[in-house]
């Protein structure tokens, strides 16, 4: 008996993996399985499409928005399974749903929306406007005023983690109050972060295996004496207002940024017509080391698997090609029965629990 | 063609600045632009301010850097995503108001792309 026992621990030792949500063009959002490249539950919504999908702080249930973005429906993540929905729409009014942020404590949620009434005779089109939205009592709680008093027809926001300040994201980051939406602190990113620079762009959100509160990004900025535009690699710590960075050379058209987990490693696909390329960068040496030409298509997506060892090409279609990160080789292609929509990933270490 | 010139002291100064701030200005500054209002980052990429499936205008469904070549392959990869984004260079239906489960038996359309329903406005 104890000879079986100490050979399920060795068998069953920890490994890294990562739960991955997709949603599909038909009701059903799928649970797959990067350690074993499976399916490893189906989750059936009440409408159809999953479309959009937002995961909480605690990382323990989606927010996921349905195609017609009229519904928005919450799935527990430990019950797998749709437990509350809310709309905005009744009788000949639809309110479409656009961004959501939920708050962290999940007690509400930041949304923008657009209303459309239907009339005899014709819609009646309200808005855009911005939202706050009480998620237990399911009422419309706030109505926030827009950035710099200037309504927008699409703009990204989100809570920071302690769910004290709201980010909204518009020429410049401007950080409100998250209960009075007064403005408390603004980066001015739209002018050079540094005396000399031209303009710079890199992103804000974190990876998956990003350290918290740093997000790695690919950043472009223009260099003013020679008049190009220049790619490098950026940490950027959003609280702080910092950015860390340094050059790589001159900007190429490489995309899908995406950060290995350690941090060591990254990758990023070029991208052009006919022409594709797996790039590996060395973030310890700050150089590119590897590019590798490969049989791609014209829209991709890339992910890192939480073991490192495997990248995964995936997007528009059924399908995830799956890379050896070492060598850029490819190894198989891994088919689903429907096409996907979108997706998050959800890192987690799994260990023997006797 | 130059039809005129300056003849008098004063006239030659306009023509020197004016002169000055063609030189001043990025060429891309100068550019006749219609029905846009593009983001920064977007300065040197094409621009659609209509959706294709919005109107219908041969020849003006194109990727998103402005070509067709850009489009997905095989097409039946962008034709789903065309249902909720368009930028598949044919029309497919609204799911919007009209046709939400147009794809409801077929759940991927590189394998079952013959069940997918016909829709006749």
């Amino acid at each position: 008996m104890i000879i079986v026992m100490v050979c399920i621990s060795v068998t069953l030792e920890a490994q890294d993996t990562a739960l991955w949500y997709f949603g599909t063009y038909t009701k059903d959002l799928l649970v797959w399985d990067e350690a074993s490249e499976q399916i490893v539950d189906r989750i059936e919504m009440r409408y159809n499409i999953p479309a959009a999908i937002v995961v909480n702080e605690r990382k323990d249930r989606l927010y996921v928005r349905d195609a017609t973005a009229l519904h928005i429906e919450v799935v527990d993540l430990k019950k797998l399974e749709v437990v509350d929905e809310f709309t905005l729409s009744q009788g000949n009014v639809n309110v479409r749903i656009g961004n959501f942020a939920p708050h962290p404590s999940d007690q509400k949620a930041v949304m923008f929306v657009k209303r459309y009434t239907k009339l005899q005779d014709r819609y009646v089109v309200e808005g855009p406007f911005l939202l706050e939205y009480d998620l237990t009592n399911k009422t419309v709680s706030d109505t926030i005023p827009w950035p710099d008093g200037e309504e927008r027809e699409s703009i990204s926001f989100r809570y920071s983690p302690d769910g004290a300040t709201l980010y909204m994201f518009t020429r410049d980051i401007i950080a409100l109050d998250a209960d009075s939406y007064e403005e408390i602190d603004r980066w001015e990113i739209s002018t050079p972060i540094e005396p000399g620079l031209g303009r710079s762009s890199f992103g804000t959100v974190s990876e998956p295996y990003d350290e918290e509160g740093i997000a790695t990004s690919l950043f472009r900025v223009t260099d003013p004496a020679q008049n190009r535009r220049m790619m490098g690699i950026a940490r950027v710590r959003l609280s702080e207002k910092e950015v860390d960075f340094y050059t790589l050379g001159e900007s190429e058209p490489v995309g899908n940024f995406s950060l290995a987990p350690g941090g060591e490693k990254a990758y990023g696909l070029l991208s052009q017509i006919g022409e594709y390329e797996l790039w590996e960068f060395d973030l310890v040496n700050r150089r590119v080391s590897k590019r590798v030409p490969f049989t791609g298509r014209p829209r991709m997506s890339l992910a890192v698997s939480a073991d490192g060892e495997r990248l995964f090409i995936y997007n528009a279609g059924n399908t995830i090609d799956v890379y050896d990160s070492a060598t850029i080789e490819y190894l198989r292609t891994i088919v689903f029965d429907e096409d996907t929509t979108t997706e998050v990933v959800i890192p987690q270490t799994r260990g023997f629990t006797p | 063609m130059k039809h005129i010139k300056a003849v008098n002291q004063k006239a030659a100064r306009i023509e020197a600045w004016v002169a000055h701030e063609a030189e001043q200005t990025q060429p891309t500054e100068l550019d006749v632009v219609g029905l846009e209002s593009r983001p920064p980052h977007e300065q040197n990429g094409p621009h659609f301010p209509l959706g294709c499936s919005l109107v219908f205008s041969p020849g003006w469904e194109a990727d998103s850097s402005g070509g067709t070549a850009g489009l997905c392959q095989p097409v039946e990869r962008d034709i789903f995503d065309c249902h909720l984004s368009c930028f598949w260079p044919a029309h497919v239906p609204d799911q919007l108001n009209h046709s939400a489960d147009w794809t409801g038996n077929c759940a991927s359309a590189q394998k079952d792309w013959r069940k997918l329903d016909l829709i006749f406005p």
